[in-house]
């Protein structure tokens, strides 16, 4: 139990729309003595509150009204880390709309709260989560600050400890493991918790991502189709597949999947994704409506972003109402001269504007003006746009260069932004008339890999062991934890050692991919025991005997295979 | 009238009691003296509201929009949220009320709302037909290699089959909240096991015991 003053000494935040419910929360605060309570009625307020002066506690209703809902100012305040280490967030929910709160796992708030709320409800709430943040400061507070080794060292350490808050613990060693990259770690930490309750949907939905980031996408798939069937409303589960999606070029798919995500989750972000994929796919009037929406809706919203309004833009354009693109930028850009991102996104539309227009003078006096603004600090979508734009002006290099910066920046964002950035480039390219080009950005660095990879079997199928040998050896540090990149490597590596010998370092390098095939569970086990067996014959001094042609056959696993050296089948990947 | 329009009708109408009760409660605190006239008219605007939610839950089951979202909770709250409304509603009629989570896990995978709404339903029914007493267990029990968490209402009335039609007030029952309970129970799922709710007589000392049984 906690003392009185424990809770009277609590600073919160009312979040809500509506006075009467504002109100009602506030007395149902003073019922427990909690007195310092401030109130405000969007997300904008409370971010601004909350600047002022931090908040023990925030209560935030799901439904704010037009603009952001209470699931993205939760997003949005621990993106910028506006919530203490210690600072709980509620979100408090109608009845009718609890199952569309669930999102991803790391963007869960610290309760929910349905409506009405009740004094003894509220109080046990606000009670439970504050013995667990207590019990488990340590392991919040380095996730908080990111740091990730020492968060996960926190897990370790807590996980025995705490059996009450065993999954919380887990939850957060898997943030910290994807977040170190150590994918491997992540997916057994996600099979643990999917092991204690299966019906969980953040360990299924954890399990997918490391299923996707591994390349085994055909599994990433199931489950993530699977999660949705049951929940229509996940919205992490649709934030998955479209980014798998997109990373195979399946946009059209992809569009399919945001169109149905903004439907059941009409919220900013959602739309926002949309509006982005159908404007790659050429759905321009799907795109019109979704930017239109997302612009009414965000003008006073936490959300508000000029880059809605310059993509709005750009589909005008495309769509041949090259007026209205420079009716939806002219404002912004005459009220906000010091902003460089608006300035830099309008002078964008404003080139591409004025010679769809055939107005020659305009179009070269904003050419000039894009040329200083070039690298104007922008995300790096909108960079795309600056660089659609001065290559529209025939400022090919400067406009090449940004686009490979802001795909670069993207990829150093996460996988998602990396796969939408590369999308987006490509279009660019291929809207340029440099469609050659445009296959640079065609995957990311995983499919580099894995294009490397298979190329390297192919090498090694034609009897060039060293050259297959140097081709993994390049694919691998691009993609150290990809599922086709590492069972192409230890392909290669076992038929080359049969063939030139047992060479140690890839000897060591051949357990320690085995190892981790076999730890994932995605990859054949039939294809596992041949490796094996390859593997052991190696060991047991079998190897340097076998000519290029004897082990080409096995590996193609034609009738020229002998029995006592089983074939290796090609992929692998389990269904 | 379509159910998705009555829907819409009935949350309204409990987001209207919701304010309605908070007004009565800044009233009683405001004045004091009016505690015996104004204190059953909250209590009773809860109970309604309570009921527009098991309808509002029973629609959402029903248009297959309903799921639990299962998270590590402990039971012996979520019983004690629910022995709260038990002592509310029981002080009217000097009902006793007692509490057993001494075999209670210290945490279950379950929808804290959905199973403490189910809860409050099996309450709500259980007040209406005690004589003198309430008694709320949560116990876990071993089913083989399985165990269960067992959340039970147990009272001193005339049990099932011996119930009159009407309760003391002569309210008769809807069966919505059974219903409900039923309904959440079925969304507790695990390693292939159903959750499941029973209402039998207690043969020993009479009354009934209402069983939520999550796996």
């Amino acid at each position: 139990m906690l003392s009185a003053s424990q809770l009277t000494g609590l600073r919160v935040l009312v979040v809500d729309d509506l006075r009467e419910m504002r109100a009602m929360l506030r007395n149902t605060l003073a019922d427990a003595q909690i007195r310092d309570v401030v109130m405000v009625s969007d997300a904008r307020a409370a971010v601004d509150a909350i600047r002022a002066a931090p908040f023990n506690l925030i209560l935030a209703d799901y439904d704010l009204g037009p603009g952001t809902d209470g699931q993205q100012l939760l997003e949005y305040l621990r993106r910028e880390r506006l919530v203490p280490p210690g600072g709980l967030y509620f979100l408090i929910s109608a009845d009718s709309t609890i199952d569309k709160v669930a999102s991803a796992a790391e963007m869960l708030p610290d309760g929910y709260l349905v409506k009405p709320v009740n004094t003894d409800q509220l109080l046990s709430r606000i009670e439970d989560a504050l013995i667990r943040q207590s019990e488990l400061r340590p392991m919040y507070e380095a996730v908080h600050q990111q740091r990730w080794e020492d968060g996960l060292a926190q897990c370790v350490r807590l996980e025995p400890a705490q059996a009450r808050y065993r999954m919380e613990v887990l939850r957060h060693a898997a943030i910290c493991q994807v977040a170190l990259g150590r994918w491997d770690d992540a997916l057994l930490t996600y099979r643990k918790a999917h092991e204690v309750r299966a019906t969980l949907t953040w360990p299924r939905l954890g399990i997918a991502r490391c299923c996707l980031a591994m390349g085994d996408l055909h599994a990433a798939r199931q489950r993530l189709q699977a999660i949705l069937e049951e929940r229509p409303y996940h919205a992490g589960a649709y934030d998955v597949l479209i980014e798998l999606l997109e990373r195979t070029g399946a946009l059209e798919d992809a569009l399919a999947v945001a169109t149905r995500a903004a439907q059941h989750i009409p919220s900013t972000i959602r739309t926002r994704r949309q509006a982005d994929l159908a404007y790659l796919v050429d759905a321009l009037e799907v795109a019109d409506e979704a930017l239109t929406k997302v612009v009414r809706h965000t003008q006073r919203a936490l959300t508000r972003d000029f880059a809605h309004r310059a993509l709005l833009s750009q589909v005008c354009i495309a769509r041949g109402d090259a007026q209205r693109a420079i009716k939806l930028v002219e404002k912004d850009a005459e009220d906000r001269p010091d902003d460089a991102k608006v300035q830099a996104l309008a002078t964008a539309v404003q080139v591409q504007a004025y010679t769809a227009l055939g107005w020659k003078a305009e179009a070269g006096d904003a050419a000039k003006t894009l040329e200083r603004l070039v690298d104007a600090p922008v995300e790096p979508r909108s960079r795309l746009l600056v660089a659609k734009a001065a290559l529209t002006a025939g400022m090919v290099e400067p406009g090449l260069r940004v686009l490979d910066e802001a795909v670069q920046a993207a990829e150093r964002t996460s996988s998602a932004e990396s796969a939408s950035a590369r999308a987006l480039a490509a279009k660019v390219l291929t809207d340029a008339g440099m469609a050659d080009r445009a296959a640079t950005y065609a995957g990311d660095r995983a499919d580099v890999a894995l294009r490397k990879a298979e190329a390297a079997v192919k090498t090694l199928r034609g009897g060039g062991f060293d050259a297959a040998v140097a081709a993994v050896g390049e694919a691998l540090p691009l993609a150290p934890g990809h599922t086709g990149v590492l069972s192409a490597a230890v392909e290669v590596y076992l038929m080359t050692m049969r063939v030139q010998g047992v060479r140690p370092e890839l000897l060591a390098q051949v357990h320690d991919a085995l190892a981790r095939l076999r730890a994932r569970g995605t990859v054949e086990e039939k294809r596992l025991a041949m490796l094996d067996a390859y593997l052991n014959r190696l060991e047991g001094g079998g190897g340097g005997e076998a000519t290029a042609a004897s082990h080409h056959a096995a590996v193609a696993g034609g009738a020229a295979t002998r029995a006592a050296e089983p074939a290796l089948p090609g992929g692998g990947a389990r269904a | 009238m379509n159910a998705g329009l009555s829907a819409l009708v009935v949350h309204d109408l409990k987001n209207r009691f919701a304010v309605h009760a908070q007004r009565i409660a800044e009233t009683l605190d405001a004045h004091p003296s009016l505690d015996a006239s104004l204190r059953p008219l909250r209590v009773d605007a809860d109970a309604l509201q309570r009921r527009l939610i098991t309808f509002l839950t029973l629609y959402r089951a029903d248009t297959g929009t309903l799921c639990a979202t299962e998270e590590e909770a402990d039971p012996a709250c979520v019983l004690g949220e629910a022995a709260r409304l038990a002592e509310a509603l029981g002080a009217r009629r000097d009902l006793a009320v007692e509490v057993d989570a001494c075999r209670a896990p210290a945490s279950w995978f379950l929808d804290a709302y959905l199973v403490g709404a189910a809860l409050e339903a099996a309450v709500d029914n259980a007040t209406r037909f005690a004589a003198s007493r309430l008694r709320l267990v949560a116990e876990t029990r071993r089913d083989g290699d399985a165990e269960t968490l067992v959340l039970a209402v147990e009272d001193d009335g005339p049990g099932p089959g011996g119930a009159p039609a009407t309760d003391a007030n002569g309210a008769g029952s809807t069966g919505l909240g059974h219903e409900l309970c039923r309904m959440v129970a079925r969304l507790h799922r695990s390693g292939g096991r159903v959750g499941e709710v029973s209402l039998a007589r207690r043969d020993a000392a009479g009354g009934a015991r209402f069983e939520m049984r999550l796996p």
